[in-house]
């Protein structure tokens, strides 16, 4: 047989042998049921259909997965983030790198649900999980209403709207009588909040965070600003003079740090009054439930004359709150 | 140029994050040079006196010293592509900043550090390195210089990039990564006096090499026939531009695209004598960078832009017109 006739007839056995294998592998679409479960509309505005309830969630968002805790779903999660730094009761579960996405970790965990949060993760991943065959929902937490809306949902989807809905009435009702306490008048401080000591990255208008800060009874100078996440520069931080600064600036003396990086900054009141605020960063900096903590522990240290404890006038009166 | 460096700090002076009445911030620069108390209100001279004043000197200072070691390394090599960081000057300066502020430098050390030193010592290391693989028989080979340089500074890019990206502190990430676009926010006037000190000593003996910048650029034997010690010069260069560029982005981070497009600027505007390119790189390598520098505390009002980009965007489009325009010659 000459070459270029082996060659003729290899070829197709050759090809007919690659496309078997490949459909061999390829694995076995699921059926989708009849009925959807469920039919929600997530934070991007899509529409994703549930055919079943799920079992086994993984969470690519440390704010998903607060809201997982909120709504009551805890037990049916799989996995959560690397960044999920305070989830200490979730120690045993696995953690999964989110930025970048660690797909082969998720898809080995074989979820029946991946849970983003519009805020951090990359949109453009949903197409990669309906090409799996794998729904994702990216829950809303761009406003503290569109936190208790996906909380709402999430109890919905997990079977457990009767805790989601529970949570959320509390989660309002406390909002409400923080708002309440910080609507005295005379109490709003000017503020700024800043991420870090080092960098003066900070929030501008339209931001969740000036939201908190906000209820907390400040008065936050960055509102002006149109973007979301602007970069202050040091003289206006300066000509502005904040009566407060808070930030996320973990356990280090706040005030050594930020006179380290920006020594003109003596002489702002917050620095001369020793008005500086540290709020832990997984309350503040992830949009979710957490955040109505971050906002009273901002209204407590500012003022704390708001929340004082009244001693009972007689052995009868049990002690109250202003 | 000499007679546009005064008007060019003043609008330096003039213009900030914050609007301050023109006469009132030249009234106070003044008491201040006079030894008068200011007149104004405190924080308004504190943002002139102690954030613009030493902003504006620190930009016309990183400005210059990295426009003349620009030329330096042009000539050293003779390569028209040449700036301050080819031979991995800034990949170590930013490998350094990023290990420290990563709190990956050993205790015993750190303790001793800060940020500014730590990239600066990084600068060194990496030049120290070039400078030993570059060395044979007692001569440098200016192939292996470039060479050396460009795969440390690939090296050390990664090695910033690993440790930035294995952070698990999301604000020290920001912080690195804002220094590595550059920017004179937070310069006080205990930054100047080593940075100024270094820039014009390095521009001093610039200057004197200027006729032997000159031979050499017509190669190394025609030098050494000029009776240029040939040798000699381009330790001398590789010292003085390690020391100049270590320094002030050890302070302003890493600014690109000013040691690269002013020495040709300038080349376009006087010649390629480096008699006349040396303080003509100084000069509107030191006005660009103020300028530059105004637009990026203009552009986003009360906010800070890296001012590398604002150098990029700017100076970019303006040296492709004067290549465009002009006679250029490089050598």
């Amino acid at each position: 047989m000459s070459q270029s006739a082996m060659r003729r007839r290899t070829l197709p056995a050759l090809s007919i042998l690659v496309c078997s294998l490949l459909c061999g592998c390829a694995s076995e679409p699921r059926k989708p049921a009849e009925t959807p479960f469920m039919t929600l509309t997530d934070g991007l505005e899509r529409t994703v259909n549930l055919q079943n309830p799920p079992q086994r969630v993984v969470s690519i968002a440390p704010g998903a997965t607060h809201i997982m805790r909120a709504a009551g779903g805890l037990s049916s999660l799989v996995a959560i983030t690397s960044a999920d730094y305070r989830e200490q009761d979730l120690a045993g579960l696995p953690r999964i790198s989110a930025l970048p996405l660690d797909l082969e970790a998720i898809v080995a965990l074989d979820p029946d649900l991946v849970l983003a949060s519009d805020q951090v993760n990359d949109p453009s991943h949903a197409d990669l999980f309906d090409a799996l065959d794998i729904p994702i929902v990216y829950l809303g937490s761009a406003s503290w209403e569109a936190v208790l809306a996906s909380i709402r949902m999430t109890g919905d989807m997990m079977g457990t709207s009767e805790q989601a809905t529970s949570m959320v009435d509390s989660l309002a009702k406390k909002r409400d009588e923080l708002m309440a306490k910080t609507a005295a008048p005379g109490v709003r401080p000017t503020a700024v909040f800043l991420i870090s000591p080092i960098q003066s990255y900070s929030f501008g208008a339209g931001s969740y965070v000036l939201d908190l800060m906000r209820w907390a009874g400040l008065d936050p100078i960055t509102s002006s600003f149109d973007t979301p996440a602007p970069v202050l520069d040091d003289e206006w931080v300066l000509m502005h003079n904040p009566d407060v600064i808070i930030g996320s600036f973990g356990e280090d003396d706040a005030k050594d740090a930020l006179l380290n990086h920006h020594p003109t900054w003596q002489s702002l009141d917050a620095i001369r009054n020793d008005r500086i605020f540290s709020i832990p960063a997984a309350d503040i900096l992830t949009p979710g439930p957490r955040n109505l903590q971050a906002a009273s522990q901002m209204a407590r240290s500012i003022h704390p004359h708001l929340f004082e404890v009244v001693a009972p006038r007689t052995g009868n009166e049990s002690l109250t709150t202003k | 140029m000499i007679l546009g460096v005064v008007p060019v700090l003043g609008i330096g002076m003039a213009f900030g994050a914050v609007s301050l009445p023109l006469g009132f911030t030249m009234r106070t620069v003044l008491e201040a040079l006079t030894g008068a108390a200011p007149s104004g209100g405190d924080r308004m001279a504190d943002i002139i006196l102690q954030i613009r004043l030493p902003r504006t000197l620190a930009a016309f200072v990183v400005g210059s010293g990295l426009s003349m070691t620009g030329v330096a390394m042009q000539a050293l090599v003779r390569n028209p592509l040449a700036d301050p960081y080819v031979l991995g000057i800034s990949g170590g300066a930013s490998a350094g900043a990023s290990l420290f502020y990563m709190g990956l430098i050993p205790g015993f050390l750190a303790g001793r550090l800060d940020m500014s030193l730590a990239a600066f010592l990084g600068a060194l290391l990496v030049i120290s390195l070039v400078y030993m693989i570059a060395r044979s028989d007692g001569r440098l080979s200016v192939s292996r210089l470039l060479l050396a340089g460009v795969a440390l500074a690939a090296f050390m890019s990664a090695v910033s990039a690993f440790v930035t990206f294995a952070s698990e502190d999301a604000n020290k990430t920001r912080a690195v990564l804002f220094w590595l676009m550059g920017s004179f926010s937070g310069i006080t006037w205990s930054d100047l006096p080593v940075a100024s000190t270094v820039t014009l000593l390095g521009g001093g003996i610039l200057l004197g090499f200027s006729r032997s910048l000159d031979a050499l650029l017509s190669g190394e034997d025609q030098a050494r026939s000029l009776g240029v010690s040939v040798e000699q010069m381009k330790k001398t260069l590789i010292v003085v531009s390690a020391l100049v560029t270590g320094v002030l982005v050890s302070i302003a981070g890493a600014i690109g695209f000013v040691g690269l497009i002013i020495p040709h600027s300038v080349r376009g505007l006087v010649g390629i004598r480096h008699h006349w390119v040396v303080p003509g790189s100084f000069f509107l390598g030191g006005t660009f960078m103020v300028l530059a520098d105004t637009l990026s505390q203009i552009l986003l009002p009360g906010q800070q832009l890296p001012v590398g980009i604002v150098t990029a965007l700017c100076g970019v489009p303006f040296f492709l017109v004067l290549l465009r325009r002009t006679d250029y010659q490089f050598k």
